[in-house]
């Protein structure tokens, strides 16, 4: 009786089937959006990210703004405008 | 002498008799158990939005077929417990549930979790679905979020 017993139960374990689901997304690595969206800083990225107000001048926006004390650093969330000018460096 | 030979053809006599009396033929044949499943994913099965969520997605469609007599059971497991989990960074994740063939939603472990129980009278084969919802991780970092779900057939 106990070896038809297990006679029955690896049958039974033999014939059950099982097969496997992935599910993923993607999130993008993307260290800052468009005018109109929000910047977010990723958690882990090494990268910093500074924002200033752009002020069209003869010379451009990056010489306006090439002094590092008049950017400010991100640390979460903020709506882009149209003024809006962003740098992305590495420490 | 003539009493013995008297006596051991009483015997055999006796015995001819019962052999021809009676006997037993045992005929049968086997039907062999059949429990398979087969998944078919879907496009947004590896589409998941995990910055705004995902509610009441469908990921898959499941096709079970069995002849148990006593009927089958289909069981679902997570390799994350129940998470999608940064493939790059395992302490970054969202969690998601799951419903399969229109149940309610449940948070699957790493164990086998019942979710469906169905009784067959014959060779049965069944579709179901299979509906995730994605919790929203707005501030998730950058990568991609994975889950391995394991579903089982097994007789009841």
């Amino acid at each position: 009786m106990l070896l038809l017993g297990v006679l029955v139960s690896a049958s039974a374990v033999a014939a059950a089937g099982s097969a496997t689901l992935v599910l993923s997304g993607v999130v993008p690595d993307r260290g800052y959006t468009v005018e109109g969206r929000t910047i977010t800083p990723n958690e882990d990225t090494e990268l910093k990210v500074f924002v200033a107000n752009y002020k069209q001048t003869s010379r451009g926006p990056a010489s306006e703004y090439s002094s590092p004390s008049q950017w400010t650093e991100l640390t979460g969330p903020k709506n882009l405008t149209a003024s809006s000018y962003v740098r992305v460096v590495a420490p | 002498m003539k009493k013995a030979i008297l006596v051991i053809v009483g015997l055999l006599a006796s015995v001819t008799t019962f052999a021809a009396s009676t006997g037993d033929l045992t005929i049968s044949g086997t039907v062999a158990l059949i429990n398979d499943i087969v998944i078919t994913p879907k496009a947004d099965s590896t589409n998941l939005n995990i910055l705004a969520g995902n509610s009441g997605l469908s990921v898959a469609d499941v096709s079970e077929t069995s002849n148990s007599v006593t009927g089958y059971k289909i069981s679902m497991r997570s390799a994350n417990g129940g998470s999608l989990v940064n493939l790059s960074n395992n302490t970054k994740s969202t969690s998601y549930q799951v419903s399969y063939d229109g149940g309610s939603y449940v948070s699957l472990s790493t164990t086998d979790q019942v979710v469906k129980t169905a009784s067959t009278s014959a060779l049965t084969t069944d579709s179901s679905d299979v509906s995730v919802n994605v919790t929203a991780n707005p501030t998730a970092p950058a990568g991609t979020y994975q889950d391995v779900i394991t579903i089982s057939i097994a007789s009841i």
